[in-house]
Parts: structure tokens; C-alpha cells; sequence
């Protein structure tokens, strides 16, 4: 029975192993960002960069020349740069949906891009420099999780998968940040809200994306 | 269809501010309405720290010492007190209407006793840095920091003349071991919010029990 279900299972992992793989690679700076959070602190933030994303990085350009049989893993590296455009917009969607709710509630979307960037750079907390690089972090996050995406749907993004991507974020976001964020640890049903409103944001961006740009690509 | 390369980057341009319009309003924030309110909050947080000094400064011990001048040997007695001082309402809300604790650093505390126009007592204590929580503590955690940082008092220990110059014992038998002195006070502190940084000193001058050891 066992056995029959590995049998199953194991052709159906095996096509899609590497895929998961290399989305896994993409998925660098919220590795990054959880080296930052479990080592509280201990691991700075820049270092966890150099190692969770430009490792990483490194290792997924080289495959990126390297793969056989490109066809067959649904994707190349024309592609992947196609995925590289469309991936900026959801996260630009996600923070315009977080707009509204700091002009009417006063939720600080970019309070954390300070925390983040003085860690990096040293610089003071309250400081341009700060949240400047904080928000390149911030940036970087959001445009590799829509890159994950792409490649684990290999260009094809449609709702549902949007959402269920979008929503698991949104649970990641619901536990890391209360658990690891010292002010969010008690957050109120706003930051809750505004949490999940702008996953959904990021999700309709994750959809619209390769519908807006695919015309300006060779996808083939 | 295909469309030309042209279109393509004329598209993404047209994009441009959808790119950066959040990022736009969070810089154009930050500058309007958070850096103003923070440096408000830090300004008004640095305002509201109390510093007092207790009303009492209490012998410990009388040392006799003994130096050689010109040949002879000279004896006299070093009298230490220590004399409590706090530093209060450290507490304040941060822009995001989240608890935090003022940062005090490089404070010193100095005073002089006076007793019958002579100075008896003179006290000098430094304290680098007084409790601060990292940000990185577990919200209950965080809380017993910033409640025990809050207010704190901090006992500096005072040196003076004992006999012949100031007899300690004498003046316990006289007064039931209490005499009052006036004391001058200063206490100066690096405190810094979450953006603003600068120093105050708080001064003053009070009637102050002495309390001599008293048989």
C-alpha cells in the first residue's frame, strides 16, 4: 500500500523537485529575514543577506545556464527573466493596498523597513538611510516570493493559485511577525486586516501581472 | 501579437509611478508626519524624567587613618555615607502608540553637604548606561524590563571629614543621631529617545537628614 503510494508520489515529486527547488532559492531574503528573527538579533540582518540570498542566487543563476531539457522543466532563462519583470508589480500592488490604511487608521506599513536598515547599515534608527534600506529589503522579499511564484507555476499564474499563495503568506505574516516582532505582539484587528487585505493585493498583482506584460515577451 | 521593444519600455515607464507611488507616500510621510512626531514624543518623553534625592544620607563607617606629615604621624577619620538617588519616569510611547523605555546614559550624580556653613560630605557617582531592553526580548520579558527600568534608584556612597575636623559621634550623642544639613545636588544624563539625543541636568537644594551611627 506503502509502497504503492511512494510509487505513485515519486514521478510526480520527481518532475517537479527541481522546480520546487529553484523557487526555493528565489526564495532567499525571507530566509534572510528568518535567520534575522530566530537568532534574534544575533545574526544581523545584512550578513543573513549575504548568506540566504546571495548564495542562493548564485546557485540559481549558475543552474539557471546549467539545466538540461529546459522544455521539459517548463521554464528557461529568457523566462525566468520575464518572471523577473512581472514579479515587480504585486509587491507594489501589496503596498499600495497598505496606502489607504495608514491615511485613514494610521498603520505604519514602513515602520520595520527602519529596524531592518538600521541593522544593515548601522545607521540611526529615525534616519532617510535607514529606511531606505530597509525598504530594499522589503522590496527584494516581496519581489522573490513573486518570483517563487511564477516558477513554481511556470508562468502560468490564475486565481486560485494566486490566492493560495497569497493566503499562505498571509499566515506566515500572521505568525512570524507577532511572534518574532516585538511591537507586533499584540497587534489590533487593523494590523490584521491590512495584513490580509494587502496578501489579496499581492495576489491580484501575482494574477494580473503576466497578463499586463506578457504581450511585451517571447514566452516561447 | 507581438508589440514592438518600444512599446514595451514605453509601458514600463508609464508604470514607473505605479512602481513607486507607496514608496513616494511612506518618504513623503516619514518626513511630514513621522520624524515630527517622533522628535514631539522623544522631546516630551525627555521632559517628563523626574530625578529627586532621598532625604537621608546615612553614615556607614568611620575609618581612621593614619598619614605621616613632617614626620609626625597624623591621624584623622574619613566618614562614608550613601545617599540615594532616582532617576524616574523613563517610560513613554513611541510614534506607533507602543511602550518604550527612554535610554539614560553617562549620568552623574554630585553633591555637597553643608553643615553649619562647613562641608561635611561630598558625593560623586557614574552610572554608563542605566537598563535598557535590545527589542528582541519576548513581549513579557519586554515588559518586566521596561517596568523595572522605569523608575531607579541608585545608592551613591559620599566621603567626608570625620574627627577632629567633623566628630561624627559627638554630634550623634548631641542630636539623637540625626542632624540637619542642606545638600546641594546635580544630576546630569545623556537621554535619548527613539530619534532625538541630548543632555539634561536636574539641580537642586534641600534640607537633608544625616543620620549619624548612634549608640
Amino acid at each position: 500500500m506503502v509502497g504503492g503510494l511512494k510509487g505513485r508520489l515519486s514521478p510526480w515529486v520527481k518532475a517537479r523537485a527541481f522546480t520546487w527547488f529553484y523557487a526555493a532559492l528565489l526564495f532567499g531574503p525571507t530566509y534572510a529575514l528568518l535567520s534575522f528573527w530566530f537568532t534574534r538579533g544575533s545574526i544581523n540582518l545584512g550578513t543573513g543577506y549575504l548568506l540566504f540570498v546571495l548564495v542562493p542566487m548564485i546557485v540559481a543563476v549558475a543552474l539557471a545556464g546549467f539545466v538540461g531539457n529546459k522544455n521539459r522543466l517548463g521554464f528557461d532563462p529568457r523566462l525566468l527573466a520575464s518572471f523577473a519583470v512581472f514579479a515587480l508589480l504585486p509587491y507594489t500592488i501589496y503596498d499600495w493596498a497598505r496606502v489607504p490604511m495608514n491615511y485613514f487608521f494610521g498603520v505604519a506599513f514602513w515602520d520595520h523597513w527602519f529596524d531592518w536598515g538600521s541593522n544593515i547599515s548601522g545607521a540611526p534608527l529615525f534616519a532617510l538611510q535607514s529606511l531606505s534600506v530597509g525598504l530594499f529589503t522589503h522590496v527584494s522579499r516581496g519581489w522573490s516570493m513573486a518570483v517563487s511564484y511564477y516558477v513554481l507555476v511556470r508562468g502560468r499564474a490564475t486565481l486560485p493559485t494566486a490566492f493560495v499563495f497569497a493566503w499562505a503568506m498571509t499566515i506566515f505574516y500572521w505568525i512570524f511577525f507577532p511572534t518574532f516582532v516585538l511591537v507586533d505582539s499584540k497587534p489590533p484587528f487593523i494590523w490584521w486586516f491590512t495584513a490580509w487585505s494587502s496578501h489579496m493585493a499581492f495576489a491580484l498583482g501575482l494574477w494580473y501581472a503576466p497578463r499586463l506584460f506578457s504581450r511585451y515577451f517571447s514566452m516561447r | 501579437m507581438a508589440y514592438p521593444r518600444s512599446k514595451a519600455v514605453l509601458v514600463f515607464l508609464a508604470l514607473l509611478p505605479v512602481y513607486l507611488g507607496p514608496y513616494m507616500y511612506a518618504y513623503g510621510r516619514t518626513q511630514s508626519n513621522v520624524f515630527p512626531t517622533v522628535e514631539t514624543l522623544d522631546g516630551q518623553a525627555m521632559d517628563d524624567v523626574k530625578t529627586g534625592v532621598d532625604n537621608s544620607v546615612t553614615e556607614i563607617v568611620a575609618q581612621s587613618v593614619t598619614r605621616t606629615v613632617n614626620g609626625q604621624p597624623v591621624t584623622w577619620t574619613e566618614v562614608t555615607y550613601t545617599l540615594p538617588f532616582r532617576v524616574l519616569n523613563r517610560i513613554f510611547k513611541t510614534y506607533i502608540n507602543f511602550p518604550a523605555l527612554l535610554s539614560v546614559s553617562k549620568l552623574t550624580f554630585q553633591a555637597t553637604g553643608v553643615f553649619n556653613g562647613t562641608e561635611i560630605l561630598s558625593c560623586h557617582h557614574y552610572v554608563d548606561s542605566l537598563i535598557a531592553p535590545t527589542g528582541f526580548e519576548v513581549l513579557a520579558v519586554f515588559g518586566s524590563i521596561l517596568k523595572a527600568g522605569n523608575n531607579t534608584v541608585i545608592t551613591a556612597f559620599c566621603h567626608g571629614p570625620g574627627s577632629p575636623t567633623f566628630d561624627t559621634a559627638k554630634l550623634s550623642q548631641q542630636n539623637l543621631g540625626v542632624v540637619t544639613i542642606s545638600l546641594l545636588w546635580t544630576i546630569d544624563a545623556t537621554l535619548k529617545g527613539e530619534k532625538v539625543e541630548g543632555t539634561r541636568q536636574w539641580t537642586g537644594v534641600q534640607s537633608e537628614n544625616l543620620l549619624l551611627t548612634f549608640p
